[in-house]
Formats: C-alpha cells, structure tokens, sequence
C-alpha cells in the first residue's frame, strides 16, 4: 500500500472512530445500582442455619470443612448458563456464611452437558488439569465419568446426606441436586389465557407455525417421551421441526430469553424461571411431561476436591444452599413447594426418570430424535 | 526519499565493512563481518515459528483426516472420514447453501462496492473524502453484532421492522423473517462491501481514462463507452476481488451461526462447527478434517484462478497506467443526489440499524417495542454489570490486541523478506505454503490447536492457557499480513541492498536498517489491522477459550448463548467503544511517526 492511500485509510479511520464514539456511547449515562435484597437474604438464611446445623454436622463434615478452607475455591460446572460476578459473589458468600469459612465459587460455562463432557473427557484423557471440580449433570453423563474412572468417589451419607438424595451409579454416586424440567413455556402477551397448550397436541396448531423454539438436543427429548411414549415423541419432534418449523436455538437460555423477548411464541425444554421472576412476560403451561433429576459429583483429578463436595454438600442439604440454587442458578426439584416445577407436578403430573434411564433408555432413542431434529 | 539519499543514509549509519582504498575489508571490519549475523538470526526464527504454525495446521488436517480413530488413541488408516461426509445427507445441501452464500454474498458486496469505488476513483462526486469515511466505518462492526442486531429488527414474530410495517402500513403478517437464506446472504454480502472497496479502489484509478474519452469523442454513447471500455478494462480487477472474497464468504461464522443455527441451516463453517462440537456424542474431528481437506482443495482452485486474475488485472493497469485525477467523469445535480442516497442506504444497513438495536436491545430486561411503557423500562444497570465482567476479562483481551498483531507482524515481516528479497527456491516454497494456509477453514485449523495443545500439555501446559489463543489467533492472521507486507516490500528496489552489499554491510543490517524502515508504514497498517481482527475474532476463541481465558468477543456471545440479552448488548456496545479506541491509538501512533519522519 502506498503512502497516500495509507494516509487516506488511517485519516478516515479516525473519522470512524469519533463517529463510532459518538453512537457507541449514545446510550450511556448513569447506572443505578445492581443486586437485590435476595442475596442479602440467601446469606443472612445460610448464615443463621448454618451456626444451629454445625452442632450436628458429621466428622467427615468437619474434616472435609478444614480441607475445604485450605482449598479456598469450588470451580462449578453449570452447563451453557453464564452468571455474572455479582451472582458468584453471591453463591460465594453464602457457603462462606453457613460453614464459616472463606470459600470462592466460580461459575465454569463449558456449554451443553453433552458437549461439556467431551471437553472435560478430552482434557481428563490427556492428563490436563480440568477447569471445573464439581460436576453437575444428568446420570448417564456421571454414569460414563464413573465408568472411564474420572468421578471421584465420595462418601455422600458419612457427610450427613439421607439415601433418597444419593443417586447411585458405579463409580460416581452423586447427590441429587436439580430436577430438569422438560416443560413447555409460553409469552403471555403472545398466547392467550384460552389457548395456552394443554396438551403436547396442542402444539401443532397452525397458530404457531414459525413461532416454537427448543434446542437442537435429542438428548433432551426421550424426556418428553416419559410421558408421551418414546414414538410419539419422536413423532412429535418430526412435526415441529417440518410442519411447525421449529427453531433450535443454541441454548435452554436462549429459548427462554426469545419466549420472553416474543420472539417466539412458545419454548420447550425448561420451566420459565428466573425470567419470570424478573417481570417477563413468560409462564410454563402446564402439561404432564418428564424429569431428569441431575447429579453433582466432583471430578477425580479437580483441582479443587474437598471444597467442590462441600458445595455439593451446601447446594442440596442446607435449605439456604437450596434457597441460592434456586435464585442464582435456577436449579430446582420439583419437590420444592412454591416453584413453578412444583406446580407443573401437582397441576399436570410429572414422570420422574429412574436413574437407569439415561444409559438405557436415552441411548436407543437419541438417534432417532438426532433425525428428527435434522441433525443426521 | 529517493534511492540516492537513501543509499546516503545507509553509508550514514552503517560504516562497518567498508573496503580499504586497496579494496580489501579492513581488518576490524573483516572480524565483524565473520561474526554471526543475529539480525538474520531473529529473521530465520520467526521465519520457522511461522512455518510451524502454518505445517502444524496442514499436518493435524491430513493426520486426522485419514485417521480412524482419535489422535489420542493412535492412528487407524482409513477413508472412512471422507466417505462419512460425502454420504452424509447434510453434505449436498450444506455444500448448496454454502455456494448460495458465497455467490450471493459476493453479488451484493459487488453491488455496493463497485459503484462505491467507480463513485470515489472515477467521478467527481462532492464529498469524496466523506465517502471514503462512511465506507470505512463497518470494519468496526464484528459480523456477530451486526447479525445478533439484525434478529432484533427483522424476527418475524415481533421484529421492530415488522412492528412499523403493521403499525405504519397495516400489514399483519410478517414482511421480514430473519432466518430467511436471503438475509444471511444479503448481509454478509453488505458487510464485505468495505474490504472490497479498498481492494477494488486501486484499480479504478489506475484505468486509463483516455481510452473512454476517445470512445466518446468518436461518438459512442456513455453506454457503450462503459460496457465496451470501461467495463472490459476493470472486469478483471473485479472477478480477482470477487474470488477472494467468495473464499472469505464461504468461510464466515457469525452470520450463518446467529441467523443459519436456529433453523438448522447448515453451511460450511457451521456444519464445520457442529462436527467439532455436537449437540450430542463423540466430536467428529476425522469427519471435520475430511471436509476441511475438502474445502481445501476447492478453495485452492479459486486462489488459482484468483492469481490469475490478479495477474490480469495488473496487466491492464500497468499497459495503461495515467493519473486519472484530470478526467473525472462529471455528475449532474440529481447524480449527485442518486449517489448519496445510495451511500446513505448503506450506512443505514451497516452502521445505524446494528448499533440501534444494540443500544436499545442493552437498557431492557425484555425486548419491547419502543413504546412509551418501554421507555419506562428503560434502565441501564446492564452497563454496571458489564463493566463488572469486563474487568477481569480485560488482562486476556490486552494480551491478544498486543501479542497477536506483534507476533504476527514480526513472522509474516521475516517470511515476506524471504520470500521478496531472495530469489531462492525456499522462498517460492514459503510464498506457496503461505498462500495455501489461507484456505484451511478457521474452525479446522483451530482444531489442529486444541489436538496439539492437548497432546503437549504435559509437557508444555499451554492448553488453558491464553497463548494457545494467541498462537491460533497468529497462525490466521499471517497470510494477510504476509500480503500486505509482501506487496510493500516488493516495490522496493534491489540497488539499495546490492549498494549495501558492496559497502560490507550484512544482510541482517541492510533488512533492518533499510528494508524495515522504507516499508514501515506497512508494517503499522498490518499491525492495526491484525489487532482490529483478532478484537472482533470469534471463530478462534470460540472454540479455544475456556473459563479463564474468556474475550470480549467470547463474553458477549457466551452471554449472548446464555439468553442474558441485555448483558450481553451492553458488553457489545463497550466492545465498539474498545474497537474505536484501538483505532484511535493506532492514528495517533502514525501521526507522531509522520512527524518525526517529517
């Protein structure tokens, strides 16, 4: 390039760049202050519950505790979500507020559980430090990490926790941590009070061609299929995705954020907290459909052990550790009364997933939905 | 400054060497000249860091591609991988879609940029200078953010675009829908416009403008004039941009990622990408490599017939080359009008509606249309958030702007002196290997970094690192700054070196003491404009980044995935501003040099 064309780029260059100043910072101004009284709380509950539960916490506790203390951080996988600073600090300060002790919690966004494994088994495989210490997922996904010998092996009931939260499978027995959802959510500005779905059936109305999204996950699906026949619900998907031309968006996040943005009408696959609670015009429509309950195990070769179990311990036993699941990272049971999962089990029933399922069941179907999905 | 002033300059400040009046080398001057030459020692290092990292692509490409098994487990020879692809259902649409969206990207690009170059180099169209600024201002704009803004106006559901046509026009069904082929082609097509432009620019003020003048004297209509000399004489500067940017628009992410995905419309980067990270099982990294190789070879071809054309084009410029300054073709009062109304639209398409939408997308929680409750709503604790991730993200950023465009610079720097200042064979091979390093897919080239990153980190831990970013970041970036670098390079004399030759002076010392300085100006654009780039990549970090070695780029699509919209907008809007100031740095460095130089 020659000198008088490099003066000519650069000179417009700069004009851009005042010009791009000057939109780009159109928008800004002042800032009101973020964060809200619930954190408050959730650390205020930890830190009260956790000064009566110590009197009964187990040895093991204690010790894992002090060891805990020593590492001083927990690396938590929470599957493709990403939280902000300000929702880690939270999670931070109420773990710290119910054992006492200084314990960071960092939020580790590797993608979809299917695509996070890989990751995790690839770098595991080729003896690379993982990024995260707990792991939290759907059985089959802890079932394999048990079977390649890359789950470490915790002893759930000598820290306190009742047999019904353990979820046992070789090599990676978890704690039972959320409940995966597979609901239907709707814009309540876009779908009438009279038309929201009742039934999965109710999907193919015309209405909605074009305006359905979900995720392109047919790991996803034989969860609806608990409660509509696994067929079915491959059928089911074939419609949506020819005649209803459903949208598969990159994440569950982004299906809920589009319901709430109207640009979609409908979304399968989640329940429609937190948005919900933050104003959005967004519900979950209430039809019988399936649940995974999720584990968390911490990784064999974590970095950071002791402390990943304490916060497996905390996320499932302690009620505020329930209360900041909930709040932070929208992980919730459908056992938990006053939650939208809760409702959807009581109003329209709900269909548990044994903990065999997923290596069993899920395995013979996902390629069918994988074709239903157009995905091979 | 002339080859004799500067010849001047070099017996100024490099004395060593020079012969006695016997002709001999003195005798101090004779011991240096034994001493090895560390300045060609840096040169040969960067030349063999560069070459590393274009062969280490190619290697794990083959490697994989005919591989059966994961490269971690060993090496099972097979074709399976290729037969895989090719059977595969998705391969003939996919490769369909990829055409569609290279050939329609290239017709809209050349729609704008055509005229916009004819309007800047051949007419005398008021505010020239002005044009060549709103021309510029895309390349601030990373393709994600234009596309993730274009799904707020343009959704069929409740798009703004749809919005104001129902409320203005009365019209109740969609008029737009984004996931639509022809947006993604019409975009991306739009945003390629600017590159065109300056490639295209050179040759319409090189053409000879006499050849139309005398058509017109012997009474051929303006029509004509146009379509029998005008045209002929720039078409092959233009099929050149054309190929070059096929290849570029058949191997861009953002818009088939953001606008593609969603409906499941794979092209070749895309279907590249969901090889490499499946919604469910293993990765097909063999699979990847295959069609990598694949698109390789095609692309190979069209770089073939993109020199060839090339060659053409300078054939033509170089036959007729007259300042065209003189002969400006005179617009009428309604032409000029016409003209910016058209440049006006472009802006529009480019500029104002993206960062519109980012704006306004970034201050609600839920997207509205403007109404008075929505401004209501308007708040702007999204900002506060963003800066509050922005923070620790920062360090990594800085790394990458600082690292990759220096690292880059300084390897396609030594490889183009190689390559322009020696006639060696190896040089012809470097250029080559250089060259074909353009047509490895980003994605599959960022998989040969994560295979190596893995495969070493016991011994060399930079897999979780930010350098294997930088490195992967680098290895992109090089053919660009080779090019650019290269051409420069090239128009310098050989006299100058051989002057310095006879006066003693080393190789090392005449490369940095002569050729440096005289292509600097070179060398300062590249490192902008790789810095500018590897801000806006997304295709690299995407895939390599992990937690602790997020981007800008990375943190607002990650947020972007993680449905926190309005985070996710707020952190784009301070990227522009990130870009802008890079920009800035970058002018004021170069007014500074042109002063001393002055």
């Amino acid at each position: 390039m020659n000198r008088a064309k490099f003066r000519m780029l650069r000179s417009a260059l700069a004009v851009g760049v005042v010009a791009m100043l000057a939109t780009a910072c159109g928008g800004g101004g002042a800032t009101s202050p973020a964060g809200s009284g619930k954190g408050g709380d959730v650390v205020a509950q930890a830190k009260s519950e956790g000064e009566t539960a110590s009197k009964n916490f187990t040895p093991a506790l204690k010790d894992l505790i002090e060891k805990a203390k020593a590492e001083g951080t927990a690396n938590l996988f929470v599957g493709s979500a990403k939280y902000t600073a300000d929702q880690q600090a939270m999670l931070s300060q109420a773990v710290s507020a119910y054992f006492g002790i200084d314990l960071k919690v960092q939020t580790q966004s590797l993608g979809s559980w299917p695509d996070a494994y890989q990751q995790v088994s690839q770098s595991l495989k080729a003896g690379a430090t993982p990024q995260i210490d707990l792991w939290v997922a759907s059985m089959d996904f802890n079932s394999q990490l048990g079977q390649n010998g890359q789950a470490a092996s915790v002893d759930w009931a000598a820290l306190g926790a009742p047999a019904d939260d353990i979820l046992k499978v070789p090599g990676a027995d978890s704690l039972y941590i959320q409940d995966s959802v597979r609901a239907i959510i709707y814009n309540t500005n876009l779908v009438k009070k009279e038309d929201v779905p009742k039934s999965w059936e109710d999907l193919y109305d015309p209405k909605y061609t074009g305006k359905i999204a979900s995720v392109p996950l047919p790991t996803m699906w034989p969860a609806v299929g608990l409660a509509t026949g696994q067929q079915q619900a491959v059928d089911m998907v074939t419609k949506l995705v020819k005649d209803q031309k459903m949208a598969l968006l990159p994440s569950l996040s982004q299906v809920q954020q589009g319901v709430a943005d109207g640009q979609y009408s409908i979304g399968i696959g989640l329940i429609s907290e937190p948005l919900r609670g933050k104003g959005a015009p967004i519900a979950s429509a209430h039809v019988k459909t399936g649940v995974i309950p999720a584990g968390a195990v911490p990784l064999k070769s974590a970095p950071h052990p002791a402390a990943a179990t304490l916060l497996a311990y905390f996320l499932t036993q302690a009620k505020a550790g329930q209360a900041a699941a909930f709040q932070v990272l929208t992980w919730v049971k459908h056992t938990n009364e006053g939650t939208e999962a809760y409702e959807i089990a009581n109003d329209a029933g709900v269909v548990v997933a044994p903990v065999d399922f997923q290596t069993t069941v899920v395995p013979e179907w996902v390629p069918k939905f994988s074709k239903a999905l157009g995905l091979s | 400054m002339t080859k004799t002033s500067e010849r001047q300059k070099v017996l100024d400040v490099a004395p060593v060497g020079i012969p006695d009046e016997s002709g001999r080398p003195t005798a101090s001057n004779s011991s240096k000249l034994r001493l090895p030459d560390f300045r060609l020692g840096v040169v040969g290092f960067f030349v063999l860091v560069g070459v590393a990292l274009v062969s280490l692509q190619l290697i794990v490409l083959i490697i994989a591609a005919f591989n059966g098994t994961s490269l971690f487990e060993g090496f099972e020879a097979t074709l399976n991988n290729f037969s895989d692809v090719f059977l595969n259902p998705l391969f003939l649409p996919t490769m369909g879609n990829t055409l569609l969206l290279g050939a329609g990207s290239i017709v809209f690009m050349l729609l704008f940029a055509v005229p916009f170059a004819w309007l800047y180099a051949r007419t005398a169209l008021r505010g020239r200078s002005l044009l060549l600024v709103l021309v510029t201002l895309p390349v601030a704009m990373p393709g994600f953010i234009v596309a993730i803004g274009y799904t707020y106006w343009l959704n069929s559901a409740n798009g703004l675009a749809n919005l104001l046509a129902r409320d203005w026009f009365g019209i109740q069904g969609p008029v737009f829908d984004v996931s639509d082929m022809f947006w993604m082609v019409f975009l991306q097509g739009t945003i390629l416009s600017t590159p065109a432009f300056f490639m295209l620019v050179p040759s319409f003020e090189a053409m000879d403008g006499r050849l139309e003048e005398a058509a017109q004297v012997s009474g051929l209509s303006r029509l004509s004039t146009t379509l029998h000399i005008s045209l002929p004489l720039i078409s092959p500067a233009i099929i050149a941009t054309a190929i070059f940017y096929f290849i570029a628009a058949i191997e861009m992410f953002d818009f088939a990622a953001v606008l593609g995905l969603p409906v499941q419309r794979f092209v070749l980067s895309t279907w590249l990408y969901a090889l490499v990270q499946p919604a469910s099982g293993a990765p097909q990294y063999g699979q990847a490599a295959a069609l990598g190789m694949f698109a390789i070879l095609i692309i190979s071809v069209l770089m073939v017939l993109y020199l060839r054309a090339m060659r053409r084009a300078k054939r033509n410029i170089l036959v007729t080359g007259k300042p065209a300054q003189q002969l400006r073709i005179p617009l009428s009062r309604k032409a000029q009008i016409g003209a910016w109304a058209f440049i006006g639209i472009y802006i529009l398409l480019t500029i104002v509606l993206p960062v519109l939408s980012l704006l306004w997308s970034s201050v609600l929680s839920y997207f509205q249309a403007p109404s008075p409750a929505a401004f209501a709503a308007m708040n702007f604790d999204a900002y506060k958030q963003a800066f509050a991730e922005i923070a620790p993200i920062l360090g990594n950023t800085l790394a990458v702007v600082v690292a990759v465009p220096t690292v880059a610079v300084l390897i396609a720097a030594s490889t183009a002196l190689v390559v322009t200042r020696t006639k060696s064979r190896a040089g012809k091979i470097l250029d080559g290997g250089i060259m074909i390093s353009v047509a490895i897919p980003a994605i599959v080239g960022t998989v040969s970094f994560l295979y190596v990153g893995l495969l070493i980190y016991k011994v060399v831990p930079i897999y979780t690192t930010i350098w294997i970013l930088v490195l992967a970041i680098v290895a992109r970036q090089i053919p660009w700054a080779n090019r650019t670098i290269s051409s420069s390079m090239v128009q310098i004399a050989p006299e100058l070196e051989e002057a310095a030759s006879t006066s003693g002076i080393s190789k090392g010392r005449t490369f940095s003491s002569i050729v440096i300085p005289l292509v600097k100006p070179a060398l300062m654009f590249s490192w902008f404009w790789v810095a500018l780039l590897a801000m806006r990549d997304l295709t690299v970090p995407a895939m390599l980044s992990t937690d602790s070695t997020q981007l800008l780029s990375t943190t607002i699509f990650k947020f972007s995935e993680a449905g926190q919209r309005t985070l996710s907008s707020a952190i784009g809007v301070i990227l522009l501003v990130a870009i802008a100031i890079v920009v800035t740095i970058f002018e004021i460095v170069v007014r500074r040099s042109d002063r001393q130089s002055k």
